[in-house]
């Protein structure tokens, strides 16, 4: 539930996942915050989405999109959390066991989504991943995979958020 | 306008089957080409809007099987994927399919394809 997500991070809890909580969802989070804690080397700290303008999502084209509609907005980021999270194991996964077709498949399955939902940035990096697999270079899908993840774990909240706004808009 | 949507990404579902909606297009979701097929086969859509990319080639698959079929070879079908490459574009019109869009999907233009390919208003 959204509204559990922002009591937990209100109290001061650094990040949330609801129950049932799938494992990769808990196993990509640990490893995130593990890396975070580990130094400077490590994927960028939680989203910061006290900027609305973050330039992650093209807003105006989402909003369009979906006729400024807050329920589609928040069932997009329901969905997307669902599959990308557990695409970004995946992908971490294939990138340790240099299986570039995985890659490939991994970097063209969340470049549809990130697209989809006007990621611009996050989907040029799916793109990169894609074609790192394509090429048999697995290896160096490795260096955009923290930005990847630190987008791809920004990108529900901040559909969240949008949601909240246009339904404030339309209150 | 009934229309079959095949993705396996729930996202992009989401967000075309959300859009067509608004624009009263009725859409019958499928997640992978084997309902894309059987989905096609029992509700005899206006058109099929198929994903290319689904894991094991399979919606280029399922394609060949709706074009295949006496029943449904008629169905149009607007091919959609993540990168729509030349090579993708060319065999995707191949296979029988009318056009092949890219995405992210610009709804207005799906929704346009679709009542021309259906003669609809």
């Amino acid at each position: 539930m959204a509204g559990d997500r922002e009591r937990c991070l209100a109290a001061g809890m650094d990040d949330y996942l609801s129950k049932p909580v799938p494992r990769e969802d808990m196993e990509m989070m640990l490893r995130r915050y593990a890396a975070a804690a580990a130094g400077p080397a490590g994927p960028a700290a939680p989203a910061d989405v006290e900027h609305p303008e973050s330039g992650r999502i093209d807003r105006s084209t989402l909003l369009r999109a979906v006729d400024n509609d807050g329920s589609i907005l928040e069932e997009l980021a329901r969905l997307f959390e669902g599959q990308a999270f557990g695409q970004i194991v995946e992908l971490r996964a294939a990138i340790e066991a240099g299986d570039a077709e995985a890659v490939r498949r991994l970097g063209h399955a969340l470049k549809g989504g990130l697209a989809t939902l006007y990621a611009r940035e996050a989907s040029a990096l799916a793109h990169e991943v894609e074609e790192a697999g394509r090429s048999g270079n697995p290896e160096r899908a490795r260096r955009v995979l923290p930005q990847l993840e630190a987008e791809v774990r920004a990108i529900p909240d901040e559909l969240f958020e949008l949601a909240r706004t246009v339904a404030a808009e339309d209150a | 306008m009934k229309v079959v949507l095949a993705d396996d990404d729930k996202v992009v579902v989401q967000m075309i089957s959300a859009g067509l909606k608004k624009r009263g297009i009725e859409i019958i979701p499928a997640f992978d080409a084997m309902q894309a097929v059987m989905a096609t086969m029992k509700s005899a859509p206006d058109a099929v809007i198929m994903d290319l990319n689904m894991p094991g080639g399979t919606g280029v698959e399922a394609v060949r099987r709706i074009k295949g079929s006496t029943k449904t070879g008629v169905i149009p079908i607007v091919a959609i994927t993540g990168s729509a490459t030349e090579e993708a574009r060319r065999s995707a019109l191949d296979l029988g399919a009318v056009e092949c869009l890219e995405k992210p999907i610009d709804l207005d233009a799906l929704a346009a394809l679709l009542q021309r390919l259906t003669g609809a208003d």
